[in-house]
């Protein structure tokens, strides 16, 4: 501080300087020793300092609040506890916030549980439509048009390995079972229509159903087949076929595994079959409604095979073994007779 | 105590989330804080809500916090803010004229253990009558200066003035001065804020 011009201070200088306040203001012994040793100099300006003395005593003149030690200890005690307040709640939020995030999980979960569990696919294949469907455990599913596969979505947890056929398919089932007298669970396999439910363990067999009638042909292994309406059983050997009519009662037809499942190569092969039978399977695939100009044509009975790859192939290859007249209009094909 | 933690290093303590260091910064300056709440307020209950809001609001941002130069004149000045608030909650409710409820407490005399019997002169007597006509933001300005020795800049800062703000106050305080005394314009300039430098 002895660097300071203190001998050219004027009285607002002295007032402005940190060291004199602290003089004042503390009084501390060696500022007291250095500022009566500058007095005692006799400097010019010794008017100025005590001036700027007095005035800064009269600023600090005012007297000091009191406060009682218990207000400051109370004071110190309510803060912390208002802060450990806070932080108890802003605990408190955390928590529930993840207890409420862990139960929206278990909820959402439980729900695509439920749903996975509960729900079934279903699979269309639209008129002149066909699919191959592969089911969760490895079977395939060939669909012909005009049909609907549905199975549970969660297949592969099921006791059996169950679908619905409405329509008709070409079923290749993975054998899953290697020991033949214990069958477990989910081995089974079973293909279900509103009129007979066929039992398998891994085989190819195409089911039909149309119109009530139904039709079982077996290619490979060996299948059970059961009429729901009448309860009865029958055990299929392979090149086999069953047919049912609209009761469930078996029915004897004269057609050959060969034709059950000559769709699958876009080809129906009739044998003595009625016109009306090969119109009925068209409007079955394809969606429409065939008018014949004379019932009389219907009775005609056809012999080979016959491209059913496209509407337009089957109605040629009719056109002109049954020399008819075709007009379509809309959803609706009328025949007619040529002469 | 020779190893005293700086205040720089209790704040940056406190921005750390020590509570040790919150309850130290309190006792460190709580008398500050409450000399100058009590002046400000003149209201011991109103002084203990805004001191307490001060210390929590503290502890809850306490991770948003920045470094500061000056912690006193940091915490006065946040001290003073809480102090506004209150007030305008408080007008708002009682609908007190705003100019008259400002009071700043800060009394000047010559009957102080400072002033010795020979330096009590009328010049002298005068001098502290009309300092005690101060307006509150003068008398404020004062207490800040050289009660808290506290700089011009961070007083700027504080009040939310600029320097120059300060300045003029200080101007027009000397006016009034001048009128309501014929004193030495020296002796003026010397009461009001030196503001040379």
């Amino acid at each position: 501080m002895t660097n300071k011009p203190y001998n050219s201070f004027q009285t607002e200088d002295f007032l402005a300087d940190e060291d004199f306040l602290r003089f004042v203001k503390y009084s501390y012994s060696n500022d007291v020793m250095f500022w009566d040793s500058w007095v005692l100099e006799s400097p010019e300006n010794i008017k100025s300092y005590h001036e700027a003395l007095i005035q800064l005593k009269l600023i600090l003149s005012d007297r000091e609040i009191e406060v009682s030690p218990s207000f400051r200890e109370n004071l110190l005690m309510d803060i912390n506890d208002s802060i450990n307040r806070f932080e108890r709640k802003r605990k408190n939020k955390l928590r529930t916030r993840i207890w409420l995030s862990g139960a929206a999980s278990i909820i959402l979960v439980a729900t695509y549980v439920s749903w996975y569990f509960m729900s079934t696919v279903v699979i269309r294949a639209g008129y002149a439509e066909n699919r191959l469907v592969h089911l969760p455990d490895g079977s395939e599913v060939r669909l012909n048009g005009n049909s609907v596969l549905s199975y549970p979505r969660a297949f592969n947890w099921k006791p059996r390995r169950e679908v619905s056929l409405d329509g008709e398919a070409y079923f290749k089932v993975k054998h899953l079972n290697l020991t033949p007298d214990q069958i477990k669970r989910g081995e089974l396999f079973v293909a279900v229509t509103n009129g007979v439910s066929v039992q398998v363990l891994g085989t190819e067999f195409n089911l039909k159903e149309r119109h009530n009638k139904t039709n079982v042909t077996l290619i490979n292994g060996k299948i059970q087949v059961q009429s729901k309406k009448t309860g009865k059983q029958y055990t299929l050997a392979p090149g086999n076929l069953i047919d049912f009519d609209e009761k469930g009662d078996k029915v004897q037809r004269k057609e050959t595994a060969e034709t059950q499942t000559a769709w699958l190569s876009g080809k129906m092969i009739v044998n003595q079959t009625k016109v009306s039978d090969i119109l009925r399977e068209f409007e079955d695939l394809y969606g429409y409604k065939v008018i014949l100009d004379s019932p009389a044509l219907g009775q005609k009975k056809i012999d080979g095979a016959i491209s059913i790859r496209s509407e337009e192939s089957l109605l040629f290859t009719l056109k002109n073994i049954l020399n008819v007249d075709i007009k379509k209009e809309g959803n609706t094909i009328y025949l007619k007779n040529r002469n | 105590m020779a190893t005293e933690i700086s205040d720089i290093d209790l704040w940056h303590n406190l921005i750390k989330g020590n509570r040790i260091a919150l309850n130290n910064i309190y006792s460190r300056f709580f008398s500050t804080l409450y000399q100058y709440g009590m002046r400000m307020l003149q209201d011991e209950d109103a002084v203990r809500d805004c001191i307490q809001n001060l210390f929590v609001r503290l502890w809850i941002n306490h991770n948003k916090l920045t470094p500061v130069n000056n912690l006193r004149g940091y915490l006065i000045s946040s001290l003073r803010n809480n102090i506004i608030n209150f007030r305008a909650v408080e007008d708002r409710f009682q609908k007190v004229d705003l100019e008259s409820n400002e009071v700043f407490d800060l009394k000047f005399t010559v009957e102080s253990v400072f002033i010795q019997k020979e330096e009590q002169t009328e010049q002298v007597k005068q001098l502290s009558q009309a300092m005690n006509k101060l307006t509150a933001r003068q008398k404020e300005i004062i207490y800040l200066r050289y009660f808290e020795e506290l700089d011009y800049a961070e007083i700027s800062e504080i009040m939310d003035l600029s320097v120059k703000g300060t300045y003029k106050l200080s101007a027009r305080a000397l006016e009034a001065l001048r009128e309501v005394l014929n004193i030495d314009k020296f002796v003026l300039l010397a009461i009001l804020l030196n503001l040379k430098r």
